[in-house]
């Protein structure tokens, strides 16, 4: 039977999201191509999140579990993905396109022989061959690619694939491998720098604020919508630079960029700087009081008007949107 | 008696060769090590006689260390003083060699013996003169370092203060030779002991008249002594030291660069597979001479925008760096070492690392804005800081991929889009929308006197498109005939080039030029002073020769042509202040036709304390835009208070990245409401005459 092999991440003994995503899609082509799912978990305590995986939609679990790979080297990883590959033989192999699998499919494809088809929104089978969609030119076309070869490889984009009905029923299955553990470079610490907020970068909804916030003092009004929203807070760079916020929070070409599905821009003019971190969002709600701001001209939806007045009435908004929603 | 002058004289001989040795062998190695920089890349030798009479204005003339008055009286004191006085030293030197002649019933050499009595009474009031005002001069200048130092004189320098005292010693042993010499030969001509050509020395003479001659003698040989000894020991000291400007900066004034300051050696990626500057000797001959002709005055430190706001970059330290370096040539000449600025002791008083020496910190390459105050500012034309900071760049940029984090953006737009922005092409006519603006492609094949070069900020940038729309609206008013790329453009590529991402720089330019190419146009028009370095001055290099016109230029000239309908009645109060670009005023020699718009619009318009060539950054230079700015105060905020305290309500500027760091400089101030930046052709367009 053919066989499916998608990569898991873990970090800090949680699975990424972008790895349960890429189990669902696998199940999915699974039944058009009459396959089975197998998922590579790599690193010690990996049985813990193994039924996730199963639930999501994997049939086997192939642990690689020594504890030598509790920290991620790219050398280690990758030869004990390409050992899986040489061993289980798969027709697909799928890898989220998060840092790590940016970092690990290449090297493999490479080892492996592989075709490698990276960053890719969608995933279609034709003929029993797999077909991918991938986007160019920063979004404005889209290619689609099909395998020469075997296997098909491919990365998939985070936050597009949708993750399919969980079945905590489905019996779990664990193969456990090993691999030659060392790595010429190692990470030997690692710093976080987040505040205990959303991450911009992988935020789906951003609110940002900006100087027409007047104040540091009057910066609550964005968290307080963020924090109705689910969202994470940005900030534009002259409100960084006033030493209102960390410059974590910077959204615009020195700070992060970033491509939410919603940002909501509040009291930021649009100067050049903020526009080139931001545009490729896919919704922009601009709210600000000057009618001549250029933020208006990459808005989807421009609110005229006194943020004081309407950031308030707004996160009562969602709240109570939430709370109707349960 | 005879044998001890005999003994004297081969004590002198020896002395003078082993001193004079030293320096030779110094100079010998000063001279090595000089040329073992890398050849460069320009033409150092053409315009002889521009070269020679640059050297003579500079340094006889005083033409740069004057503008700051009581130093440059001092300096002129202690050249001319050396010039004067060295003729007195070799008659020292060559009274003590000659000395044995007294064993055969001769004497000495002196000048008297030569010369007519005129001549000699001259020669010796010149001694006196000289020596005396050296004496006051170093004097001043110590007091100087002692007490109320300037700012610039820091940190205090062992070097700048041991000369200083060397010089006293040296003048006041001179005095102790010539006084009892004076007063011996007034007595062998029965004169009085005071001479009118030598005061000084007379007063000291004064002081031994009670003596009987023999003991006078005496006190002359030990004066004699005294001086030759403390002027050999200062021959011997002087080539350790960065008073070796003595000797190189005269060539060095020779050699000025003319085009390429401010910017490293050109690369061939072909050839080469090592970019940038990594040990000092990559560095060009030129740039080597440049260290040694320093003396360590500190002017481009008080005129750098970096340094003036607290980063730790000082050109100065820059060229001792690279002195030091190529002196001892262990390390490589970038020190990325980890600095922490809140531990005391390792930011020292005058802003500078305190264990970084002989290495240019990462903290301060990155900190320069290219903008050539320090050029500038150079009394003896040292032009390589910019240039030796962009090349260590490069090694870090394209060997290493070693940069500030947030220039990947930069770089990342640079090289797929053409836009440090990240702003694709087809966005590039947006900014024209329902003005009109002919594309080049569709010109079919007319020639055109224009070609209006938008650049990425005036393309992409919604506060620059607002520039170009009302450049456009002039233009149109005053029938000139124009035409633009549209999406066709790509960036210059300075942003690029100036980060040290030449091969992004190169790509860029090559694309350009051949865009260009097929066109046919008179000349090149810019809001832009960095396309309009770019693209008039670098593409040279990759077969671009343009005529590359500032918009300033073009409004200037319409305007005296009458050919801008205005309208007077709009002439408001407003004050305004000319905020001056550096890569227009300094690079392109552009200062005045942007004071020529203000006048003929009738604005008034008031100065800032530094302007025209001698104008402070805005802080954007350099690529450094596309960076933060985590050290010090900000610069445009810097800048915004110098505008601010002209009490200027409109700062006027000529150059999109001015715009915005002027902009933010007025956010900053929180007067953004009250002082309006705008841009020179906003202001004309302003007065444009409504259309009937």
């Amino acid at each position: 039977m053919a066989l499916i092999l998608t990569f898991a991440e873990a970090r800090d003994g949680r699975l990424r999201r972008a790895s349960l995503e890429v189990v669902s899609e696998a199940r999915r082509l699974a039944a058009a191509l009459g396959a089975s799912v197998e998922t590579v978990l790599i690193g010690p305590g990996g049985e813990a999140l193994a039924g996730e995986l199963i639930a999501q939609g994997a049939d086997r679990v192939r642990l690689f579990d020594d504890p030598a790979l509790a920290a991620y080297a790219t050398e280690s990883y990758a030869r004990a993905l390409a050992q899986a590959i040489a061993d289980t033989k798969p027709s697909v192999v799928l890898v989220p396109f998060t840092a790590m699998g940016k970092d690990v499919a290449p090297r493999v494809a490479a080892r492996v022989g592989a075709g490698l088809a990276s960053d890719c929104v969608a995933l279609e089978v034709k003929d029993g061959r797999l077909q991918a969609r991938r986007p160019m030119y920063a979004g404005k076309a889209y290619a689609t690619v099909e395998w020469t070869g075997e296997p098909q490889m491919a990365t998939l984009r985070p936050n597009v694939f949708p993750l399919g009905a969980r079945d905590a029923a489905r019996p779990v299955e664990l193969v456990r491998a090993s691999v030659d553990a060392s790595a010429r470079a190692r990470v030997t610490a690692t710093t976080a720098t987040a505040q205990g907020r959303l991450p911009l970068s992988e935020a789906q909804i951003i609110v940002s604020g900006g100087r027409g916030l007047k104040g540091p003092e009057n910066f609550h009004l964005v968290e307080s919508l963020a924090e109705a929203l689910g969202a994470a807070v940005g900030a534009s760079r002259a409100v960084v630079d006033a030493g209102w916020v960390d410059h974590q929070l910077q959204v615009g070409q020195t700070g992060r960029t970033v491509s939410p599905s919603l940002y909501v821009a509040c009291g930021i003019s649009g100067a050049i700087q903020h526009l080139a971190g931001m545009s490729t969002a896919r919704c922009i709600v601009a709210i600000n009081k000057d009618p001549d701001a250029p933020i208006f001209k990459v808005a989807d939806y421009g609110v005229l008007g006194d943020l004081f007045e309407i950031l308030p009435r707004l996160t009562e908004a969602a709240k109570a949107h939430r709370s109707a929603r349960g | 008696m005879a044998m001890l002058a005999v003994v004297q004289s081969l004590l002198v001989a020896v002395l003078s060769a082993i001193a004079f040795g030293f320096m030779f062998l110094q100079l010998r190695r000063l001279a090595r090590l000089i040329k073992s920089g890398t050849p460069g890349d320009e033409v150092l030798t053409d315009t002889p006689g521009e070269r020679a009479s640059k050297l003579v204005s500079f340094s006889l003339g005083h033409r740069k260390v004057k503008e700051d008055r009581s130093a440059g009286i001092l300096h002129a004191i202690f050249l001319y003083g050396f010039f004067v006085l060295g003729i007195g030293h070799l008659e020292v030197l060559l009274e003590g060699m000659t000395s044995f002649l007294v064993a055969f019933g001769g004497r000495p050499f002196t000048y008297e013996r030569l010369f007519p009595a005129g001549l000699a009474a001259a020669y010796h009031a010149s001694q006196d003169g000289f020596a005396a005002a050296v004496l006051v001069a170093a004097t001043i200048a110590l007091g100087r370092r002692f007490a109320g130092r300037p700012a610039r004189l820091l940190p205090r320098s062992a070097d700048g203060e041991r000369i200083l005292w060397f010089l006293l010693a040296l003048y006041v042993t001179f005095f102790l030779l010539a006084g009892p010499s004076l007063l011996l030969r007034q007595r062998a001509a029965g004169a009085a002991t005071f001479s009118l050509a030598q005061p000084v020395s007379s007063l000291v003479a004064a002081a031994f008249t009670g003596f009987a001659s023999p003991a006078v003698g005496a006190m002359r040989a030990l004066g004699f002594w005294a001086h030759a000894l403390v002027f050999l020991g200062f021959a011997a000291y002087l080539p350790t030291t960065k008073h070796m400007h003595l000797v190189f900066a005269w060539p060095n004034l020779y050699f000025f660069r003319r085009e390429r300051y401010g910017l490293p050696p050109r690369i061939d990626f072909e050839k080469t597979e090592k970019f940038g500057v990594d040990r000092v000797e990559e560095l060009p001959w030129k740039s080597l001479l440049d260290s040694f002709a320093c003396t360590e005055c500190g002017r481009c430190n008080t005129v750098c925008p970096a340094h003036a706001t607290g980063k730790p970059l000082q050109p100065m330290k820059v060229l001792r760096d690279v002195k030091l370096n190529l002196k001892d040539h262990k390390a490589p000449l970038v020190s990325g070492a980890e600095i922490d600025r809140s531990r005391p002791g390792m930011v020292r008083a005058d802003g500078g690392y305190a264990r970084v020496e002989g290495q240019v910190h990462l903290d301060e390459l990155w900190a320069c804005t290219t903008c050539a105050a320090c050029v500038q500012a150079c009394p003896v034309l040292i032009d390589s800081v910019p240039g030796t900071l962009v090349g260590l760049r490069q090694n870090l940029v394209m060997m290493d991929g070693r940069f500030p984090q947030e220039a990947t953006n930069a770089f990342k737009g640079l090289e797929t889009k053409g836009n440090p922005w990240g702003l694709g092409p087809d966005r590039r006519m947006e900014w024209a929308e329902g003005l009109e603006v002919p594309l080049m492609s569709e010109l079919g094949g007319r020639e055109v006197e224009y070609l209006l070069w938008v650049g990425c900020a005036g393309a992409t940038d919604p506060r620059a498109r607002k520039t170009n729309q009302a450049l456009v609206r002039i233009l149109k008013a005053a029938g000139v005939d124009f035409a633009t790329l549209g999406s066709e453009e790509r960036c210059n590529g300075d942003p690029a080039r100036r980060l040290g991402n030449e091969y992004v720089f190169a790509q860029l330019a090559s694309e350009n030029v051949a865009t260009l190419t097929p066109y046919r146009f008179r000349k090149i028009l810019v809001t832009c002073p960095h396309c309009l370095n770019s693209l008039g001055k670098e593409y040279r290099e990759h077969g671009g020769s343009y005529t590359v016109v500032h918009h300033s230029q073009l409004l200037a000239e319409l305007l005296a042509a009458g050919r801008i309908p205005l309208e007077l009645a709009k002439t408001s109060d407003e004050l305004v202040t000319f905020h001056d670009p550096c890569y227009l005023a300094r690079y392109n020699d552009g200062a005045e036709p942007p004071r020529d718009v203000l006048d003929r619009i009738g604005v008034k318009s008031v100065e800032m304390a530094q302007s025209r060539k001698n104008g402070f950054c805005c802080g954007a230079g350099g690529g450094r835009i596309f960076l933060e700015e985590r050290i010090g105060k900000r610069v445009n905020v810097e800048r915004t208070e110098q505008a601010l305290a002209t009490g200027a309500k409109t700062v006027a500027v000529g150059c999109p990245f001015c715009m915005t760091m002027m902009t933010d400089g007025t956010k900053a101030k929180g007067v953004d409401e009250s002082v309006k930046v705008k841009d020179l052709a906003e202001l004309v367009a302003e007065r444009l005459r409504t259309q009937a």
